[in-house]
Order: C-alpha cells, then structure tokens, then sequence
C-alpha cells in the first residue's frame, strides 16, 4: 500500500506553531460501486445504475434544489466534498442542506467516494481523475458506463474535452434532458445580466486578496455586519480584534451576516454617540485633525499600528462612534431566505434583508405564496440583490404555512422522520409490550401509587412522581422519567436525527418533535394505567426534606393518574378527598414547600417571564384570548421535586464521568445592567443589592407595592433581562467553581427531567446509566471534544427555539389583535429612553413605546401630564407585524379620573 | 462500503514498519524502528563486566520534541518510571542472564517520535536491538497495540486515534510460548466481551508480526554469513 | 517450528532465539543454547555447529568471549588485594594478577611490590596482555610475563567490532610503512612506534614521533575504522592492502574520497566474483 506523507502547520498547546506530519494511506482497491461490476464485488446497500453523476462543489451548493427535484438518481461524491461542506455545516445553510441530501437520501443513490485515500485520485482535479478511472473501469462492467460530469468551471469542460469525458454545465443539462418547471429554479440567465453603470452610493468591491493585504496592514477592517431589525439602514460592524464598533453609512451591497471589510471615513464625518460631551469634543478636535488626513493617504506606513492605537484611545475616550463604509464582501452570508413575492420582487420576512429581484417564467403563481430563495447576486447597477427560487413552500396567510416560515427562518427542522429513523422503533408500534425480559432487569414499581401532573392538554408526560411514608418519620419520595435511552440507542439513525433536532420546539399552535411520535405520545409519554420504562430517581427524606438517601435505577411503573395542574390543586384542597393518592400529593406538597425554602435559603431566584397563553377559537382557530400564564401550588410542587431530581443527578454523574458531563450552568448576571436597575431602585425608596443571589433574591421579595401585585413580578420580569443565558457545557471545558447555577443557587446542575423533548436529557440518561453501572458508555460519549461540539450544538438549537416560540407567540399576538383593534387597556410605565417611555400592558405582558418629554430619569411628561415612572396610564393598542416580530403602536389616552 | 479509518488504512491493518540494524557501530548492538511516523531508537550494551549492581540495566526515555504538545518528560514522572519497570520485567524474564551474576546488559530505548502505539514500538525496537548485539535469549518478545474506536476493532493506532479510542490496549506476546508479558489496558469503560475481542486481535496480530519480524531477520542474517 | 533437517546442517543455516535444534532426547545442549521440556533452543543468532551429541550454536555476532591464548587490550579498572581488574570488553570481568605480571628480576613477589601496585599499572592505564586461563564463570585471568606485554602508552588505540579481527599467527605486527600494530582480538587495535616484535627490550621505550610517523599512523587508524564502517574482516593484510591502494594512488589531499573508492572497487569485485 502506498504511503503518502502530508503535513499541515496547527498550533499546539503554548500556541507555538508545529508542523505536524500525517500519513495517509492509498490504497487501490476502493469499490466503483456500480451494479454488476465484476472486479469490485464488495457487498453494498449502494448499487450505482446507469445514468451516473458527478458533480461539482458549486453545483452542490448552489443548485441542490433542482438536483432534488431532477432525475439525476445516481450521483458520486466524493469524501473531500462531504468534508468540505461538513466543516461549513453550522455557518452555511446550503452546506446543512447538502449534508442532508447524502445523510438521509431516500429517492437518490449516492456514493461518497474516499478520494483522499484513493491511489487513482491524487495529485489533479479528484473530480476529473476518478471519471478518467470509471472509464477505465468500464471493461469491468456488463452494461455500458454513462457517466456524465456537471461543472460550472470552464477549464474543467477543456480537460474534460480532452479526455473524452461527458461534462455539461447544469444550464445546458437542464435545458437538454430536463423537464422545463426546472428552468426556474436555475436563476438568472446570462441576458438579464448586462453591464450597466453604478447606481449612486453603491462602487465595485476591491478584489478579496487586495482586502486581505490591507486588513493586515490596518487600513481596512474586518467583520461581520449586523443590521437593525427594524431599520434596514442602520449597519454596523464589530471588530473583534480591536473591541471596536464601526457603524456603516454606505452599505454598498451587504447582507445581514456577511463579512465585510469597512474603510473608515474621515474623522469629521463621524458623528458624537452622545450630545452632552460636545464641547469636550471640540477641544480635542484640532489637535487630533492633522493625523487624520492620512486615512485615504497612500502611505501604510503612517497608518500603523501606533496611529490605530491612538485612534482606539481616542474612540474611548470621547465615546466617538467611528462611522465607515463597505468596500468589498468578504464572504457572503449562507442562508435561505423565506417570504412572499409582489410582482418579480421578493419581500423576506426577516426584516434585516432587503428586498429581492426574483426573476421566473410565471408570476401569477407564485402571488400570494410564500416561498423560500437563494441570493445569487446583487451587481452593482442594481439597487435590490437578485435571488432565485428555491422552494414554493404554500399559500400566505395559512396559519400552517407560517409556522412553516418561523421555524424555517430559525433553522428547525421541519422534514418528516425519514425510514431509517423509523426503522429503529419497535416493530410492533404501538402495541409494544415490555418483554419480561426486561422487567425482570428493572426495579419493578408497578405497585407503587405513582401519578403524573402536566399542564392540560400534555401528551408527552416525561415524568411522574410518588411518595410514601416509611416508619421513623421519614419519607420515600420518587421521581420516574420517561426512559427514552431505552429506545434511542447510541449511534443509531434515531439517535442521530434526535442529536440534530436536538429539543422539540414549541410553537403556539403546535410542536415540531426532537423524537417519532410513537415514542413522544405513546411509548415514553407515562400515560396512566400502562406499564412504562422508566428511569428512576428515589430518595428517602425526613419531614424537613432533608435528603437521607438516594438511589437511581431503571424500573417499570404503572402510573395510576395523569392530572393536570388544577386538578391535582383541587384535589389537595378538597377536604373530604383521602384516598391514598391524594394522600400522597400533599406529602409531596409539604415536602416540596420545605424544599423550596431551602432553595430560597440558599439564594434561588424566582423570575418572571413574560410567556403568555392563547386560547383559541374553536372553529376559526384564530386566538380568542392572550392570559399570563396562572401558577398553582401544583406547578412548583412539580418543579421543585424535577429540580432536585436534576441536582442529584448531576452531582451522580460529575463523580463518575468528571471530564464529560453535561452539566447546565448559569453564570452571575450582566452587572452593568444590574447597576442601573440599582440605582433607579434607590431612587424610589427600595433596597436593592445583588452582590450574591441570596441578595439579590430578598430584595425581590420586599420589593412591592400596595394594591398592586403585578408591580413586584414586573421587576422580576425587568431582573429576568439582566440575566445571562444558561448554558449546556461539558465539564472538561470548564473548572468545579464555574458550574454554578446562579439561579437556582445550585452547585451542579443539570437536565434530566425532559428526555422526550430535549436531547440534553438523554445524554444525561446515558451517562446516569452508565456510571450506576447499568449499561456501557457509548465510545461516542467519551470524547470529550465531541462532547464539547455537542453541547454547543444544543445551546444554538435552544436558543434558536425560545427565538421561534416567539415569534410564534408574537404572530399570534398579532392575530389577537389584528382582529379587534382600538383596544383601551392600563399600562405601566417600564423604562425610560431618550425621548420615549416603554409601558408595558399587565394583561397581555405587552411592551411598546410611547413618545414623551423626559423631565429626568424619574419623571416625564406625556402630553402636558407628568407622571414618575412606575406609573399607570391609559393606552390605546395597536399591533403590526414585522419581522417576526410584533411591532406595537400604543396611544396615550388621556386619563379622566 | 469498507470502513477506512482517518489516515486511509483499513480496520486491522499494520503501518508499514521499517527497521534498521547495526546503526550504530560503537555499540554491542542497535536498531532503528519505524512503524508508521512512531520513531524509536534503541542501543544495546553487553554482556559486559559488571559496573552496578544490576544484571540488566533499562533506561526508556521519550524525547521532549517527540510529541506536537512538547512535553517534558522526566524520569519521575510516574508513567514513564512504571513503564521503565515493566520493561525491565518483561526482558529480565527473556534474556538468559548470567548464572554467576558477573556481567550486565544495559539496554537505552529512546522515542525519537511519538505518533500513536510508541509502547508496542519500543518493545519491538528493544527485541530488535538484543537480537543485533546477539544476546541470548529465550525467544522473540512481539509487541502489538489495538483499540477500540466507535465500535471499531483498530490496530496499530495513531496518535488522533488513541486521543478518541474508547479503549487501547497494548501486549508484548511470546509467540512461540503464547504467552502474555505485557498487558496495559486504557480505556474509561469497557465491556468483557469487547475486552475478549481485543485481547484476541491483540494476540493473533501480534503473531502476524512475529513471523513476519522473523522473516527478515532470516533473511538479513543469511546474508551477513552468505559474505 | 519444525525443522525438517535438524540434524544434517550442510547448509549454513540462520538460527533465531527461539527456534528449536532438537527435539530427540540424547542431545547435550552446548553453548548459545538452552534446553526446556527435554527440547534443546537456540538462544541466539547464529549457525549450528553440532559434534556428536552436542549442539550449539556459533553466533554470528555476540560481545566477546575470550580463549586461552588470545592477547587483548584493556584498561584497569581497578586495584584490588593483589590484582588488577581489566576492562578488556568481554562479558564479565578479567583479572590480572600481580604474580603474572613480568618484573625485570624474575623473583617472588614480595609485600614491597604489593604495596607498590600502583607505580605498576594504575587506574585507566591501558595494558596489553595474554589470556592465561578462562574460569567456570567465565571469568578471565591474564597474564603480561613477556616484555611484549605490559603497559603501553604514546599510540593510537581504535576500538572495532571484535567479530572483524581475523586470527592470526602474530598479532604483534609491523606494517609496510613501519607503524607497530598490536591487534588486539577483543577487537581494540593498538597503533604505535614502537617495536614489540623483537624481544629487544630497549625498543620498547619510547621514541620521540617524525612528522611521517605521526601521518601513517593516523593514515593506518583511519584505514581501520572503514575497514570496520564496511565490515570487512581486519587483518594485516587487509589494512595493507587499504594502505597500498592509498599509496599507489598518491593521495593529495582527499583520503576519504580514495577510501571510498577503493571499497566500491572491492564491492564490484565482489559481485563479479559471485
């Protein structure tokens, strides 16, 4: 076998560059994979038919929707393509998608080839060589070889020429063997493109090397851009590298996303962040000048790192917002964007793009749909980019389809569970029954009274509880999950999919599953009066919940109720009530109660958040009423016995496994933002201090207004926004002290409670089960940088489903009020800006603006009326959607009283 | 489709391994072992006249630029101490020492570059050089690394490799006896029937090696009397 | 490993640690071998050398092991009650006892000798003697009686492989260009001015070194150390036979490029023979 050295420069620990040295073996005898081939007769599920393909990385990347949709069936990739697109995969959407297409391909063959360990594939185009080696290869093979080469390269179609390969571009292939519905998903033909002159403000790019030159030399810098959401206009750049923000006035063809070099404008063109410190400002103005006429200067030199240095000091000092322009795109944004069309132009729904010219045969279909393009270009005579079709996704409007759109838009996967992922449920399907087996293998818990409490209308019920009482006073209180590890092996197709869906997202009117349905509703859901698989937490307390002991294991119950909040809480009020079950629910409630006063002891926060609930009208589905969401004593009952669960668990598995964990931590808060909220508090005569989170928490708690209950839970919700995000992390990332929960004040913590819905859990179950010995840690596991990948890839996925919850919650909000407009309700004054007042609406946690003249950071005018802040006013609502975002018009309504 | 692992090869298959004899004339014997990138050096001195108290004298050392992560490698660094002993064990068993305990062999093993399985190397490199300074010995002593990645059975494994194998193990085998001198087994779980499978590659791979090594000894030393 | 001919060895065949000679009761397990379970193994490389009943192995490369007779080159280690202990590179250690050292009255020696060990040969002196006798444990007593014998200093001394020094008649020899050459069979070779072949005991002092003296010498280390870089066979007629080839072709200034060439030279020849 043939060896191969290459070597590659990386960086090592000390940040040294080392060269590192790889071998890589060629061998000779990787398979062709066609069917009937007589020299390579290894055993495959692939058998490649006549027509075959190859194709090139910009076709993958740009026309896979048409590739899709084509009858091309028979396709070669090779490995350097899959690799090249995997290590795009998390920042480019057209590379996640074409990782899809090879990962669950149904309707197409697709043979990745191993080039990079191929001796027939080295040294040239990988592409060309291995269509020269399937022609040698035709004598092998009983029918003729058609293999046909798709590139858009020209010295590609030469070579090709040369060696008697079939190659076409996808134009020419489309329009000679396709059906023409395709046409349109090709984009722009060559005729629309001609040269045109540069529309004002908008110049060529200076070509990418050139830009890279100068970034290094400090003359451009380099970032990605941002736009505002709700002003198109307003761009701006974060250098990393210098911690230096640049605002853009000439946005000269950027996207939200992409990254740009910026060339700063001359210093008098840069406008002051903040009018108060103007005459400082002017002070400094001459001295500084002179240097400054060098920026357009031809001389680096001049512009050097001290010049940039000083520019930096000043910037801070002055608290300048340095103004810049966009020369040239480094790298475009990746993404689709979804919307709807007006005549040939695209309108995305994300408000932080432009529209878009799309050109297609015929128009009228495509008015009033939603669909999903691609950016192609934007040239510079042009004032809108131009896109191509990629996918008709159904009509505006239809409350489904725009679901579609928000869950598009943040990435979640909306494909149906493809066969692979099916094939891993049990055979029987829902008439699945325990083999004895396995109950033999589990605690069996069949006779323990065990009850599930959910929201109404829950079918995924994860967990269920029990308590009892044991002699000396002391209690047996359980915690039984669903054990969806029993299903979800490591490394199969479901698990795979389960780790790329990572959470069930939850939209108003529905959920997008993480796992099949048979599993999230009927296998794993601990309905009542079914044996199920469960994974369970037990405990043995005393009266003051003081944990005596703890045991994990698998186990079988047989829940005897699923209740839902208001029910369980009636149950517990209801005198006459003394069944066993009831009997045990309150033992949970005296118990969780205790347990919620340790947490409050040890510094737990309670915060609001500002979630809503719809109901909805039965026949038009539109929503007929937006509530705050009503607490009982049954959800923190519920609450408190998942977070202890979840305690025990983590602290289990840290013993074990210390190095990779999954362990979910919330770091301290955004002091700054705390500090402002400080002070306004002083302002008004409250105690505020957050130095621990016990602090922080009594002060909460004395914050409160007479008659007025919603003022202490909208400080909550103002602290709630202070706070940082929690984060999933492998602990071989991050030291003992800094797996803090803040708030909960817990030392370790983790996710154990939710594995139908959330991938997190299920690591969890894994890595529980394997440290009590149960079952062996899958060898994927045990890496720890994988597991670090891992839980980066959660963290995005859960944000980017708290982001589509709501906007789902803000579409229906808007419906809410789209159809009953002019809505008079009370609000309160929340914050106070430069020449508006926030106010939020109790009832429906609505927050908007209002213009007022500001007095100081207390008191403020609203049309000849003062008010403090924290005051009630009379508003007037109105709801306009944008972005995803409700957009909310409220007006002051002058009160009477 | 056959599974390749991260450098081409296939599941159970060697890196090519190259060795040189005799490499350097001012001592008794020597012998330079490549087996992929995994360098390692080895010198052999003796029998000669006692200078210390011991009979048999190892000294194993990897050297500081042998790993991309440079890192300092000190002779009291536990590892390196107890694979220090283990080889001394495992070799005290194999040479024949002198009866009247009056002359010694001291054996200096170096790994000049490490790159996955330098343990398996050294032992090799070690069998290599006492076989080039024609000490007597019992038999040849083989040594061999496996592991188990992603549910893999993988031999001979790089240094990424064994950074991600759920379990590596290495032996040093008597062929001829078909006995186990060396067992050192990492891995972080791991069940008895994964384990049983890894010991048994571990033990016919390390055969393969054998007759292999054999051959060309045979051969190199036929030629050296053919002259 | 079964060998089929295991006892008619006409060809030289390779034995490996490990491999089995015998298997028939009745054999005698002689040197470089070991026995196990009534079954006699090699326990080095080499070729099998059986006389009757008694197999061993001639290895064909082993440190040295000395025999009765042969002269060696070693340095004192140390002093002990009555004798040096010399590093003469074999397996275990050789003694040079203080009555087999030659005195220039032939006479006892007595305790004022004992005490004055040291004015004889001290530590790191390098000593040229004979093998006396080779005991059990294989240690080895030498002996320096004889003027050719004794401490030698103001030379050259190369270490080779011992397995390279052919046997000789002489191992005291002078070479064509008149350097005096103690070959030692340890494998150390001793170069120097003085004359040890004659019985002439003035010769053996010192002589102050000529400018062409000091040359052949280093000319003629230097021939030996490729004979041993090649692993050719060193003897007297080996190393003149370098010299010769160097002399013949008048070296100016570039000696390894002629060595080298003369081995290439050898090698053709050797392939020619074949």
């Amino acid at each position: 076998m043939k060896v191969q050295l290459n070597s590659q420069p990386r960086l090592n620990k000390r940040l040294q560059v080392m060269i590192q040295a790889k071998e890589v073996y060629l061998s000779s005898d990787i398979p062709c994979q066609i069917r009937g081939c007589a020299f390579c007769n290894q055993e495959s599920d692939i058998q490649l038919e006549n027509p075959i393909f190859m194709l090139d990385n910009e076709i993958l990347e740009q026309y896979i929707d048409l590739i899709e949709q084509s009858n091309i069936n028979n396709i070669v990739v090779l490995q350097s393509q899959v690799a090249y697109f995997r290590k795009r995969q998390q920042q480019s959407q057209y590379a996640q998608q074409m990782i899809n297409l090879i990962e669950s391909n149904f309707s197409k063959k697709i043979y990745v080839y191993q080039d990079e360990f191929s001796i027939h594939t080295q040294n040239g185009n990988p592409l060309i060589l291995l269509a020269q080696w399937y022609n040698s290869h035709r004598q092998f093979l009983k029918t003729e070889l058609d293999l046909c080469l798709l590139t858009q390269n020209y010295q590609m179609h030469q070579q090709c020429k040369n060696l008697n390969i079939k190659c076409f571009t996808i134009q020419d292939y489309v329009k000679l063997y396709e059906n023409n519905d395709l046409l349109d998903f090709l984009g722009m033909d060559e005729e629309f493109e001609q040269n045109q002159e540069a529309i004002n403000n908008q110049f060529p790019y200076i070509p990418v090397e050139e830009c890279v030159q100068q970034i290094k030399q400090g003359l451009l810098f380099e970032g990605r851009i941002s736009i505002d959401r709700n002003n198109i206009k307003l761009a701006r750049i974060f250098v990393k590298q210098f911690q230096l923000e640049i605002k853009i006035n000439q946005q000269n063809r950027v996207l939200h996303g992409d990254r740009v070099a910026v060339e700063l404008l001359s210093e008098d063109q840069w406008e002051q962040q903040q009018k108060q410190k103007e005459i400082k400002f002017d002070e400094d103005d001459d001295d500084d000048g002179n240097n400054n006429t060098h920026t357009n200067d031809t001389s680096h030199e001049i512009m050097s790192t001290s010049h940039l240095q000083n520019l930096f000091r000043k910037v801070q000092s002055q608290n300048l917002v340095p103004y810049g322009k966009v020369v040239s795109v480094l790298q475009r944004t990746e993404r689709h964007f979804c919307g709807h069309v007006e005549n040939n132009i695209f309108v995305p729904a994300d408000g932080r793009y432009p529209n878009f010219i799309l050109k297609h045969s015929k128009y009228d279909t495509l008015q009033d749909k939603k669909i999903q393009v691609q950016f192609v270009d934007w040239p510079v005579w042009s004032d809108k980019p131009l896109c191509k079709l990629k996918k008709v996704l159904g009509k505006a409007g239809d409350m489904y389809i725009e679901g579609n759109v928000i869950l598009l838009e943040h990435q979640v996967e909306i494909r149906e569970f493809s066969h692979q992922v099916l094939a891993c449920l049990p055979i029987e399907g829902d008439k699945y029954r325990i083999s004895e087996q396995e109950i033999k293998r589990r605690m069996d818990l069949r006779d323990i009274l065990v009850c599930s409490i959910d929201p109404v209308g829950c079918k995924d019920i994860d967990d269920t509880l029990h308590c009892r009482r044991l002699e000396n006073n002391l209690y047996e209180v359980g915690v039984h999950i669903a054990d969806v590890s029993h299903f979800v092996k490591p490394d199969s197709a479901i698990d795979k999919e389960a780790a790329h869906r990572c959470t069930t997202v939850y939209l108003v009117d529905r959920r997008t599953d993480m796992l099949p349905k048979l599993l999230t509703e009927n296998l794993c859901s601990l309905v009542s009066n079914v044996d199920r698989l469960a994974f369970s937490v037990i405990w043995i307390m005393d009266d003051q919940a003081n944990i005596k002991d703890v045991k994990f294991g698998k186990s079988v119950i047989r829940s005897v109720a699923s209740l839902h909040y208001q029910q369980a809480q009636e149950m517990i009020d209801n005198p006459n009530d003394n069944s066993q079950l009831t009997q045990g629910i309150r033992l949970l409630n005296m118990l969780a109660k205790k347990l919620k006063q340790l947490r409050t002891d040890q510094g737990a926060l309670s915060l609001a958040s500002n979630q809503v609930k719809f109901s909805f009208d039965d026949e038009t589905h539109n929503p007929s009423d937006v509530r705050m969401y009503q607490l009982y004593d049954t959800n923190s009952l519920v609450e408190e016995f998942m977070l202890l669960a979840n305690c025990s668990v983590a602290n289990q598995i840290l013993q074990r496994f210390p190095s990779i964990s999954v362990l979910r931590r919330h770091q301290e808060p955004k002091m700054k933002q705390l500090k402002e909220l400080q002070i306004l508090m002083n302002d008004l005569g409250y105690q505020f201090s957050f130095d621990t989170s016990k602090l922080l928490s009594e002060s909460l708690d004395q914050i409160q207004r007479p008659n007025d209950s919603f003022f202490n839970k909208l400080i909550r919700m103002i602290t709630t926004r202070c706070m940082n995000e929690a984060l999933y992390v492998c602990t071989a990332d991050v030291d003992y002290p800094e797996l803090y929960h803040y708030g909960l004040a817990a030392e370790l913590y983790t996710h154990f409670t939710s594995p139908i819905r959330r991938y997190a859990d299920v690591l969890v179950h894994r890595l529980l089960a394997a440290s009590i010995d149960l079952e062996s840690l899958p060898p994927s596991m045990s890496n720890k940088i994988r597991m670090t990948r891992i839980c980066d890839k959660l963290n995005m996925r859960h944000r980017m489903a708290r982001f589509a919850s709501r906007a789902s919650s803000d579409y229906h909000t808007y419906l809410f009020f789209k159809n009953r407009p002019q809505q008079i309700d009370q609000a309160i004054i929340t914050g106070i800006l430069t020449d508006k007042v926030t106010v939020m609406i109790p009832r429906y946690v609505l927050e908007g603006t209002i213009d007022a003249q500001i007095i100081d950071r207390m008191n403020i005018i609203i049309q000849g009326t003062r008010y403090r802040i924290f005051d009630y006013i009379q508003v007037e609502i109105s709801v306009e959607l944008h972005s995803f975002h409700k957009k909310i018009h409220m007006k002051y309504i002058k009160n009477n009283n | 489709m056959s599974l390749k692992r991260q450098d081409g090869r296939n599941l159970q298959q060697m890196r090519n391994i190259e060795f040189k004899l005799a490499i350097d004339l001012s001592v008794d014997g020597s012998c330079l072992y490549k087996q992929g990138l995994t360098e390692v050096i080895c010198l052999v001195q003796g029998p000669r006249a006692k200078t210390q108290s011991e009979l048999l004298l190892i000294e194993y050392s990897v050297s500081p630029f042998s790993n991309i992560e440079s890192k300092r490698s000190s002779k009291f660094d536990k590892d390196y101490s107890m694979f220090a002993e283990n080889l001394k064990e495992s070799f005290e068993n194999l040479i024949i020492l002198d009866e009247n305990g009056k002359s010694e062999i001291s054996i200096s093993v170096c790994v000049i570059q490490n790159d996955g399985s330098s343990k398996s190397a050294v032992f090799n490199a070690i069998t290599l050089a006492l076989l080039d300074a024609g000490v007597s010995m019992k038999d040849f002593l083989v040594s061999v690394t496996v592991g188990l990645d992603q549910g893999n059975l993988i031999v001979d494994l790089t240094q990424e490799e064994s950074k991600t194998a759920q379990g590596e193990l290495t032996i040093s085998y008597q062929s001829r006896k078909q006995k186990i001198d060396f067992y050192e087994l990492k891995t972080l779980k791991l069940q008895q029937q994964e384990m049983d499978q890894l010991s048994k590659l571990a033990v016919s791979k390390a055969d393969e090696i054998y007759q292999w090594m054999k051959e060309e000894i045979y051969q190199i030393k036929q030629k050296q009397i053919d002259q | 490993m079964q060998i089929e001919e295991n006892l008619h060895h006409d060809k030289k065949e390779v034995f490996l640690p490990g491999d089995l000679l015998s298997d028939e009761t009745g054999f005698i397990s002689g040197t470089n071998t070991y026995e196990e379970q009534g079954k006699i193994f090699s326990s080095t490389t080499g070729t099998i050398n059986q006389t009757n009943k008694l197999i061993m192995i001639k290895p064909i490369k082993c440190s040295y092991q000395p025999q009765i007779g042969e002269i060696v080159i070693g340095q004192i280690v140390q002093i002990r009650d009555k004798k040096w202990i010399v590093n003469i590179g074999s397996s275990s250690e050789a003694t040079l006892h203080l009555n087999s050292t030659y005195l220039p009255e032939q006479r006892q020696k007595t305790e004022d000798d004992e005490m004055n060990m040291r004015q004889i040969f001290a530590e790191n002196d390098l000593i040229c003697a004979e093998v006396h006798s080779v005991n059990n444990d294989k240690s080895v007593n030498l002996h320096t009686r004889g003027l050719k014998y004794g401490k030698i200093e103001d030379g050259l001394l190369i270490k080779v492989n011992h397995y390279l020094i052919v046997k000789q008649k002489r191992h005291f020899i002078k070479l064509n260009n008149n350097v005096n050459m103690i070959l030692g069979h340890n494998g150390q070779i001793f170069l120097s001015n003085q004359d040890r072949t004659t019985n002439n005991q003035k010769v053996i002092y010192c002589q102050n070194y000529t400018v062409q003296q000091r040359v052949d010498i280093a000319n003629t280390g230097k021939a030996i150390k490729f004979l041993q870089q090649n692993q050719y066979k060193i003897s007297q007629i080996s190393i003149e036979k370098v010299l010769n080839y160097i002399s013949e072709k008048k070296p100016q200034n570039d000696w390894i490029i002629l060595i080298e060439q003369f081995f290439l030279e050898q090698k053709t020849k050797q392939q020619q023979d074949q």
